[in-house]
């Protein structure tokens, strides 16, 4: 039997363009419905968040205020601490030059004497003026002197003698084997300049500045620093430790 | 209606679709997502501050004792080395001055060499202390005392230099120079004395018009200016016993603050 479709194209067409519609409309709906959804999801997260940050944040604050409490604690006590670095800083510093002589004795000669030992300015330099009975003594002292890598950084000697020139020649003036050989014997005044490892640096006190003077502060004339070395005793002898 | 074709449809739609996913996007999911990021990243953040609780409370308790380990430290050195000088009151402050430049100090300066076995060579002289009690009291106060020169022989010279660190007050020695024949050795060098006054500086005390600071006149211009320390033989026997333990500061006079 023969059928025979009477239904426009056009009807079909309608159609398919109606469902098409409806397909579109879903699929919007799905669109914002997912769209909600991840809002939703998203505003739960956040809450969640929130709620996990405020019970951090207990925590944290108390932190905080610990850390501000330590670092109130130092602060505080900052001066105070200055202070006390300062004072030992300066027992330091007094000792310092009892234990540049008690080394110093100890890389000395026995047979050389010492006139006099004096600090440089600053601090960084010993200036020993001393007396070894011949140039063998003084050249052993030097070779002494040189070994106390620990104490001393550079080191000049001064005061050997040279034949008929200047210090330590009185001997050798006359001439002959005899006055020679009395030169060599003759006493050696040396100066030995040496350079401190440590330089002997006086504290500084708390804020920096140099300490007021409470005489000069008040109009009186300031004493301060060495008396100038005086004209040099006899000849003396540092004793070496043990004697 | 009727006259929308396939294509017409497919083309609105999908534009509709691109257009209500850009926009429910932007506007409603991508603010959530950018709120979420910046609460996720403070709460890491301050996790991370919280995790720190316990390293903190250690770290609070360790300033704690070295706070209290410093002011120990300095009540033993301030026991030991500093008088009572207590700034917060000005006049009281000058008057402890007066009493530790003129009496305490030269006497105990004078007669602390001999402990060690070494002699006094010199005259000990300590300028006045200032008549104005508003001249400031620096932090640290320092008393110049000049040079001293000693005698005896090495190992006590040498003692007695470290022997300072002993005394009642905190004294800062110049590198000394040392002369002559061992056992008479000469050892020259300079003493500072370095105070510091306790509590914070007081208010101005109202003066009369014209007060001025006599202390570098020695005294003589203010009337109550007190003496300077014209120190004799280091054997003056009137000076107030020196050369306790610790603590056992002749004068001071002045009750802490």
């Amino acid at each position: 039997m023969l059928s025979i479709n009477l239904i426009p194209r056009s009807y079909f067409e309608a159609q398919f363009v109606r469902r098409l519609m409806v397909f579109f409309g879903v699929l919007l709906g799905l669109v914002l419905l997912a769209m909600l959804a991840l809002t939703m999801m998203y505003e739960q997260k956040i809450a969640r968040t929130n709620e996990q940050l405020q019970q951090v944040e207990v925590r944290a604050q108390q932190v905080e205020a610990l850390e501000k409490q330590a670092a109130d604690l130092r602060a505080e006590v900052k001066p105070i601490q200055d202070k006390i670095k300062y004072i030992r800083d300066v027992m330091t510093y007094n000792r310092k030059m009892v234990g540049v002589l008690q080394e110093l004795a100890r890389y000395t000669y026995r047979k050389v004497s010492y006139e006099s030992v004096t600090p440089g300015e600053g601090g960084s330099t010993l200036t020993i003026v001393g007396v070894a009975p011949s140039i063998m003594d003084s050249g052993r002292y030097l070779l002494g002197l040189y070994r106390a890598t620990n104490l001393f950084s550079g080191l000049t000697f001064s005061g050997v003698p040279g034949y008929r020139s200047g210090a330590g020649d009185s001997g050798q003036q006359a001439g002959g084997g005899l006055a020679a050989l009395q030169g060599a014997l003759s006493p050696v005044r040396f100066t030995a300049v040496c350079t401190l490892r440590e330089p002997l640096v006086a504290p500084t006190p708390p804020g920096g500045a140099a300490p007021a003077d409470a005489g000069a502060a008040a109009g009186v004339p300031s004493t301060s620093g060495m008396p100038p070395p005086g004209t040099p005793a006899a000849l003396g002898a540092v004793p070496e430790p043990g004697q | 209606m009727s006259k929308l074709t396939r294509l017409h449809v497919i083309v609105i739609g999908v534009v509709l679709n691109l257009v209500a996913l850009a926009g429910a996007y932007f506007f409603l999911v991508k603010p959530r997502m950018e709120k979420f990021a910046a609460a996720d990243a403070k709460l890491k953040e301050r996790t991370a501050v919280a995790d720190r609780l316990p390293v903190a409370e250690a770290d609070r308790q360790k300033a704690e004792l070295e706070n209290l380990q410093a002011r120990q430290d300095y009540r033993r050195y301030e026991d030991a080395k500093m008088p009572v000088i207590s700034v917060a009151d000005r006049t009281q402050a000058m008057i402890a001055l007066w009493r530790e430049q003129a009496e305490v100090l030269g006497p105990m300066i004078e007669n602390w060499p001999r402990r060690y076995g070494v002699e006094l060579l010199n005259n000990v002289s300590i300028p006045p202390a200032t008549t104005n009690p508003n001249t400031p009291i620096p932090s640290p106060y320092v008393i110049d005392v000049g040079a001293m020169s000693v005698r005896g022989d090495f190992y006590s010279i040498l003692r007695s230099i470290e022997g300072w660190n002993q005394f009642n007050r905190l004294v800062q020695i110049s590198p000394m120079t040392i002369q002559g024949v061992s056992p008479s050795l000469t050892a020259n060098y300079g003493l500072r004395v370095i105070i510091f006054p306790r509590g914070k500086m007081g208010p101005e005390v109202a003066m009369a018009k014209g007060s001025t600071d006599a202390a570098g006149a020695g005294g003589a211009g203010g009337g109550m200016a007190p003496p300077p320390m014209p120190m004799g033989a280091p054997d003056m026997g009137a000076g107030p016993p020196v050369g306790g333990p610790p603590g056992e500061v002749p004068g001071g006079g002045m009750p802490a603050p």
